[in-house]
């Protein structure tokens, strides 16, 4: 059942029950005003036969016509008030019957009396008659009033009981019904809650159970339509922000390769050109920033056209990479290695204290990458010639600094074996350095076996 | 919710049997076997009533009703002790009061203005009492037959005039007054109505109304035996409860009073209406035995200086016990 259907019959059901207790109100009223109105009549009658009784004595006593006609009148309304007195049971109908039965035989006495009662018997037979008859009358009356008052509380307590006993069992069965009614309205409003609880905590799985014998039901089966709506939505959307995910990830994949591609060599995987000369601009900010100095080693490999000829470009190409790695394992941290073309490398180095300190990179360097490189049972030799320039003794930006490393670098170029450059307008007497022998020479480039 | 109806369901179950059992009347020892001696009239109805519906049973008694012919003998039944309990009209108490003290009046349990009529047969033309004046008049002696002819004639003026008292048994007055061996009979029910059985419409009835109420009391033994007024009680509420059948129920009544007197229905149907039955121990039933008494002393029918203190005869406890409703009905 519906819960508006139940809450009507709710409706009803206490609509009824004061119904009746206004009908058994209302009942109770009549059967009181009935009793009352008996008792009155019982009453009346009571009085009037004490009026006959009166009537009677004055009767015994005068004994004259007067008497006589106020005794009939007075039994003869007497019993027209019997015939007036209402009965409501058998044992009073049976009471009133006597009642009018004697009243009829006090008419007959009263009227023998009127004959030719002489003598003291017959007048004491005739009181001792109308006595008898009194008493008979008066003893009914009563028992007539305590009948109809005991009528009337048997109809006072049934109807109380009946109306205890209605109440009570309506009371119960509202009671119970609104009972069910509150545990049904619990019940699923509980269940919406924690439908809704768990719709808050993000779960879209669970369903609510439905039962369509109430409004819940409809409620809750909506509700259930609008979290699989809200499911079907979130994992759209889920997939979406999965999709733009992988997309940005590999679009950021593809630009870090472009970038790595852009920035440096595909083959030996050093710092491109470009690469090389933006760190180097910032390189020269920081030294200038915190007035340190660097030095550009602009490297070319000598002996390596014959490995290329003679053992094709892809050894060349082994040979190269394998003078990268031999680079940046000697390199520090700080310092940048680039491949500026074919066989040409440049190096930045950063910080440098003195063209001393460069120069000891550079005898540790030159002999690494000049000792044998073995590739498919080939050990090849190969000779480096090196310039170098120096901030901020050569120059104060890239360009020029690169250029000054690019010229020393072919001084030593025109050297037989390995060598290395300094630029000659240095006025230090180690800006030419014999690698692995001897002090640099003081003026112009000097060979390095 | 169902848990619920199911606990009410359980509680119910467990109540209303408890109930029921506990209402039930706490066992009843073994029954009283009484004899109860009582005039074959209507007037017995009530004793009639209460043996076919087992209300004697109800209260605890076996009784064992003996009719017989008229309330002289019940009452001799009951002074020798041949039953316990004797019904009989007030005439016999007041007779008998002379000369015993040892029974008691119980209640008076009916009451008729009707029960005994003055009849003649059509043919004589008697139907006044000064109609009477020499004429013979058959009674039955020491009986509410001979006090109401009395009391009619003395209330009707005609306390001297002459007439014949002829003494009978009661069953035979019908018989004398069609073999005409008396010119009148002074008759209670149902004997009168034998004339009316044997002469239809060939009969006068005298207008007696008002001059005699005749009562049918209960008698029993003077005792003060807590057993035996257990009993009396007992009797009168079996007594009170047949009175309330008989008022709701009167074609039953009458039936189960048919059967037992062996009347026909329509007699019992005809008398039916004269009687008032109902429990009382009054003043009336006094003022009636006194008047019954001045006369009996008055008339030679006893031989006494004064009436006897009829208040001793009245025993009101058993009545006085019953409950409040079964005394006013």
């Amino acid at each position: 059942m519906k819960l508006s259907r139940r809450l009507q019959v709710s409706v009803l059901l206490s609509t009824l029950l004061v119904s009746l207790i206004l009908f058994t109100s209302l009942k109770q009223a009549q059967i009181q005003a009935l009793a009352d109105h008996q008792l009155e009549r019982i009453i009346r009658v009571q009085l009037q036969i004490d009026a006959l009784s009166n009537r009677l004595w004055l009767l015994q006593h005068y004994r004259d016509r007067s008497a006589l006609d106020e005794a009939l009148a007075v039994q003869a309304e007497l019993n027209k008030k019997l015939s007036l007195t209402p009965m409501i049971n058998p044992a009073q109908r049976r009471l009133l019957t006597n009642l009018i039965r004697l009243n009829g035989n006090l008419g007959s006495l009263i009227r023998l009396a009127s004959q030719q009662v002489t003598g003291v018997d017959a007048a004491q037979m005739l009181q001792a008659r109308f006595t008898m008859t009194m008493q008979a009358m008066a003893e009914d009356s009563y028992r007539f009033q305590l009948s109809a008052m005991q009528h009337s509380e048997k109809q006072r307590i049934r109807m109380q009981s009946l109306l205890f006993t209605l109440l009570v069992l309506s009371l119960l069965s509202l009671t119970l019904f609104t009972l069910t009614i509150l545990r049904r309205f619990s019940s699923s409003l509980k269940s919406l809650n924690q439908g809704i609880a768990s719709l808050a905590q993000g779960d879209l799985k669970s369903r609510l159970e439905v039962d369509d014998t109430d409004e819940f039901g409809p409620l809750s089966r909506r509700f259930n339509d609008m979290k699989l709506t809200l499911d079907q939505i979130t994992i759209k959307r889920d997939q979406l922000q999965y999709e733009v995910e992988q997309q940005t990830k590999l679009l950021t994949q593809q630009q870090k390769k472009l970038q790595f591609l852009a920035d440096h060599d595909e083959l030996t995987q050093l710092m491109s050109r470009h690469a090389f000369k933006l760190h180097m601009e910032q390189g020269l900010i920081r030294c200038k920033r915190n007035l340190t100095s660097a030095a550009v080693l602009y490297l070319d490999l000598d002996k390596f056209k014959p490995i290329n000829d003679s053992h094709g470009h892809s050894m060349g190409d082994l040979v190269l990479v394998e003078i990268a790695q031999r680079l940046q394992q000697s390199m520090r941290q700080s310092d940048m290695v680039a491949r500026w073309g074919g066989d040409e490398f440049v190096i930045w180095l950063e910080p440098v204290k003195s063209r001393a300190e460069t120069l000891t990179v550079i005898q540790k360097l030159i002999p690494l990458l000049c000792s044998p490189i073995f590739i498919d049972k080939h050990a090849f030799s190969i000779d480096i010639s090196l310039g170098v320039s120096l901030y901020p003794q050569d120059g104060k930006d890239a360009n020029s600094l690169l250029q000054i490393a690019d010229n020393n670098m072919y001084l030593a170029k025109g050297q037989p074996g390995s060598n290395c450059y300094f630029s000659a307008r240095d006025a230090e007497p180690w800006r030419n350095a014999v690698l692995g022998q001897g002090e640099p020479d003081s003026g112009g480039p000097k060979l390095v076996n | 919710m169902k848990k619920v109806l199911l606990l009410c369901l359980v509680v119910a179950l467990i109540c209303i049997p408890a109930y029921l059992w506990l209402r039930q009347e706490p066992l009843q020892p073994p029954a009283r076997k009484i004899s109860i001696a009582i005039s074959t009239t209507p007037l017995s109805a009530p004793f009639i009533v209460a043996k076919a519906r087992g209300l004697f049973r109800q209260h605890g008694l076996e009784v064992e009703l003996q009719p017989l012919d008229g309330g002289l003998l019940c009452f001799q039944k009951l002074i020798a002790r041949q039953v316990y309990m004797a019904t009989s009209s007030e005439s016999v108490v007041m007779f008998n009061s002379f000369e015993h003290d040892d029974f008691s009046v119980l209640a008076s349990f009916a009451e008729s203005d009707k029960d005994i009529k003055l009849l003649s047969l059509k043919a004589s033309g008697l139907s006044r009492p000064q109609q009477l004046a020499a004429k013979r008049i058959g009674i039955v002696e020491a009986s509410s037959s001979e006090f109401f002819l009395y009391a009619y004639m003395l209330l009707s003026g005609h306390g001297d005039l002459g007439f014949t008292q002829v003494n009978m048994p009661v069953q035979e007055l019908a018989s004398a007054l069609l073999e005409k061996r008396v010119d009148a009979i002074s008759v209670w029910e149902p004997y009168g109505h034998q004339l009316q059985r044997l002469m239809p419409q060939e009969w006068l009835e005298f207008d007696t109304k008002g001059v005699y109420s005749l009562s049918f009391n209960l008698l029993g033994h003077k005792t003060d035996d807590p057993e035996d007024l257990r009993t009396n009680t007992r009797v009168l509420r079996a007594l009170a409860q047949a009175i309330d059948v008989m008022d709701s129920e009167p074609a039953q009544a009458k039936r189960l009073v048919g059967q037992y007197l062996d009347m026909p229905a329509a007699e019992l149907d005809a008398l039916w209406p004269d009687y008032v039955f109902k429990l009382s121990l009054g003043n009336a039933l006094i003022a009636n035995l006194q008047m019954q008494a001045h006369w009996a002393i008055a008339t030679g029918q006893v031989r006494a200086g004064s009436t006897p203190d009829f208040r001793r005869l009245l025993d009101h406890r058993a009545l006085n016990s019953l409950p409040l409703f079964a005394q006013t009905l």
